[in-house]
């Protein structure tokens, strides 16, 4: 109780008047009497006799009980290693990543196909569709028909045709 | 955790590896779908010229259904023009409720943008238009509801086609 104060409390201290910390060191020092077995002063105020006592109810408590099984888990939890089953999973998935990534960075580039070859929005063939032509959609189906037939007919005449 | 982060790391070194967005080549089921987009337009327009919308309609139904190879921005460009060309036939016939479920689903199904998405946008607005002025009579309340509909999808209409426009001129430069 008389020990030196924590670094934590270093700032509720300065707050505190300097009769307020004689008082607390004068309490105790009571209180380390009492629990060192020294009878208790025969005269002291009120409150200060209600700590006192509080005090020396705690101490007949004794430390609080824990059940042996509840004990063991809370040293168990406290003390044991990381479990093997909780490295693995982590050890396996970075294996497995690093190896894909190498296999991807290794794998050799496909070729670029040229865009009139390849399925794509056909907004730029179209172009903005005014709200005169908002039913021609016949005349947009030929013009996407022939378009895209034309790049077909390039794939299998390069003999790419699938 | 430092484990973690570096697995993190990992994971991120390979995602940028694997990020190659290659467009597939065209292919032949794309080009048969398309075929048949355009033999359906066709359909619709000798079915018109004979004086028989509700063929026109089927026929542009049975485009709806055409198998477009997944993915491909073909199949969804051309979709969204079939919806815009139907629901305005719906509308034409009277059925301004199946013109509406027609854009809508469209609307509703497409996340692209696209100069045929702010087509339909366009022709949504008309259709909220034409059931304002069928309300102006009877409900002017809900008239008003639906013109504010209409100048909605009109914008949005606009603010698409001007992205769209946007990012194909950056793309030339």
């Amino acid at each position: 109780m008389s020990g030196p104060v924590d670094d934590d409390d270093d700032e509720l201290e300065a707050k505190v008047s300097p009769r307020e910390q004689a008082e607390a060191a004068r309490l105790a020092r009571l209180v380390d009497d009492l629990l060192d077995g020294a009878p208790a002063p025969a005269a002291m105020e009120s409150e200060t006799r209600l700590l006192l006592q509080a005090a020396q109810r705690i101490r007949d408590a004794g430390p609080p009980a824990m059940a042996p099984a509840r004990r063991e888990a809370v040293l168990d939890a406290a003390f044991a290693r990381w479990p093997r089953a909780r490295v693995w999973p982590w050890v396996a998935a970075t294996v497995l990543a690093a190896a894909a990534a190498f296999v991807l960075a290794l794998r050799p580039p496909s070729p670029r196909v040229a865009d009139e070859l390849v399925s794509r929005p056909a907004d730029r063939l179209v172009g903005r569709i005014a709200a005169a032509d908002s039913a021609a959609a016949r005349a947009r189906a030929d013009l996407l028909y022939a378009d895209r037939l034309a790049g077909y007919r390039r794939i299998v005449l390069r003999g790419g045709s699938r | 955790m430092n484990r973690a982060r570096l697995a993190v790391v990992f994971l991120l070194m390979l995602a940028a590896c694997g990020d190659r967005t290659e467009r597939p080549p065209l292919s032949q089921p794309l080009l048969a779908a398309l075929a048949q987009a355009r033999s359906y337009h066709h359909l619709a327009d000798l079915h018109l010229a004979n004086g028989a919308p509700e063929r026109a309609v089927e026929a542009l139904e049975r485009l709806l259904a055409v198998p477009f190879p997944a993915g491909a921005p073909e199949g969804e460009d051309a979709l969204l023009d079939a919806r815009a060309r139907l629901a305005k036939l719906h509308l034409a016939q009277g059925r301004p409720d199946v013109a509406r479920r027609v854009v809508d689903e469209g609307l509703a199904g497409t996340p692209r943008e696209s100069f045929f998405l702010a087509n339909l946008y366009s022709v949504s607005g008309e259709l909220a238009e034409a059931r304002a002025h069928t309300l102006d009579a009877v409900d002017p309340d809900a008239a008003r509801a639906e013109r504010r509909a209409a100048i909605v999808a009109h914008e949005r209409s606009i603010q698409i086609n001007e992205r769209i426009q946007r990012r194909l001129t950056e793309e030339r430069q």
